[in-house]
């Protein structure tokens, strides 16, 4: 794995940011990778769409800006809409299900996967934790990066008294995740 | 992540030992609650003193319904303290806390400790208040709660009769541990927002 570009997008106040430096405290800190994070906003503090930036690598970045996507997690309409054109085809697109709506052809375009990381949340009790409901997901589907390692940098990075309701959704997400590929697999295997 | 068991010292300097209650705990559960004084007893909802009580309630261990915790000192257990959860409806984010410590080791700490240890637990779970029910007589563990920011949201007037008949109020107290979350939320904030401002 030389690079690995991810975009995380979503609206002000969903976590998109908290994500990304997530993904990326994982691979640099705790996973023996190196990792850079770029954020970029809309024009308002909240309900506008924000994306973070995030490149994964086994070496040096030299350059900390993404070209085209190898993966993108939208979670808000409008930030798939505006951040979606340049990821890669056949790039891993992961989508929270009740907030984002990704027609038949654009999905066929991509390895699309959904997650119902807002119903999770609110069946854990809090919806601010849909973002680690999403993190597990992402860490399951891409393989990209080691479960402690996440699971580690969520620890480290958010306030203390939240680790085992963050770590509840995250694992949540995660079987979520597996549960996907394990479909895919069985599709796959349908068809051949 | 709470893992067990946790050390403590008190304020003699004995160490106390925290952790989840398990089956085998029967019999020296049924020991700590013979040994308790018969006014504390009082209190209690249930006959502590009938074995079958106990049994049950080592059979039917369900951290997710009933999360107990109990301090041993020397192989004694000398506290017991649960956090009882509703599942299903609309009391699901509230966290019920119930405990009761041996007469030897009250006014050491240890209570405030397994308070905390509970209202930790609450937190992680994502519940938003905890609430407990005192009787109008336990005025000194009514300030002590006072001090560990509950409130007092409700008093039923003799709404309890104790064993010799007497009538009591009862008294609601209830503290919010939601608090812990606005961290969270201001943590997403402040990486989402402070930067917006920042480039405006």
């Amino acid at each position: 794995m030389a690079r690995t570009e991810i975009r995380v997008a979503g609206f002000g106040g969903q976590g998109v940011i908290l994500s990304g430096y997530i993904f990326g405290k994982a691979a640099s800190l705790f996973d023996e990778k190196f990792a850079t994070l770029i954020q970029s906003f809309g024009p308002e503090a909240r309900g506008s769409a924000c994306s973070a930036q995030v490149i994964v690598s086994d070496e040096l970045i030299d350059y900390p800006y993404i070209r085209k996507p190898d993966i993108m997690v939208a979670i808000s309409q409008e930030a798939f809409s505006k951040y979606s054109y340049d990821l890669k085809p056949n790039g891993i697109l992961i989508t929270e299900e009740n907030m984002v709506t990704v027609s038949g052809d654009i999905a066929s375009m991509y390895d699309h996967y959904t997650v119902p990381a807002t119903r999770i949340a609110d069946q854990l009790g809090r919806r601010i934790v849909m973002n680690m409901v999403v993190v597990g997901c992402f860490t399951a589907v891409t393989g990209l990066l080691k479960k402690d390692a996440v699971m580690k940098a969520i620890e480290d990075s958010i306030p203390k008294g939240t680790e085992e309701l963050n770590l509840k959704a995250f694992e949540k997400g995660y079987e979520h995740g597996l549960e996907l590929i394990k479909q895919r697999k069985e599709q796959v295997e349908e068809k051949a | 992540m709470q893992e067990y068991p946790k050390f403590f010292q008190l304020k003699n300097r004995e160490q106390i030992m925290l952790r989840l209650m398990v089956p085998e705990d029967e019999e020296r559960l049924l020991e700590f609650f013979k040994k308790l004084p018969e006014e504390d007893r009082q209190v209690l909802r249930e006959d502590t003193t009938d074995p079958m009580v106990i049994k049950r309630w080592v059979q039917e261990i369900d951290y997710n319904k009933v999360y107990p915790v109990l301090a041993e000192h020397r192989g004694r257990i000398v506290g017991d303290a649960t956090l009882h959860m509703k599942q299903y409806g609309w009391q699901r984010h509230i966290g019920e806390i119930r405990i009761v410590i041996d007469k030897d080791f009250r006014g050491q700490g240890l209570g405030k400790v397994m308070i905390h240890e509970l209202i930790n637990k609450a937190t992680g779970l994502g519940l938003h208040h905890i609430q407990l029910s005192l009787v109008e007589t336990q005025v000194k563990e009514i300030k002590i709660f006072e001090r560990m920011g509950f409130q007092k949201i409700a008093t039923l007037p003799k709404y309890i009769i104790d064993v010799n008949g007497h009538e009591h109020d009862l008294i609601i107290m209830t503290t919010r541990v939601s608090d812990i979350w606005k961290k969270m939320e201001e943590l997403i904030q402040e990486t989402e927002i402070d930067i917006i401002r920042g480039v405006q």
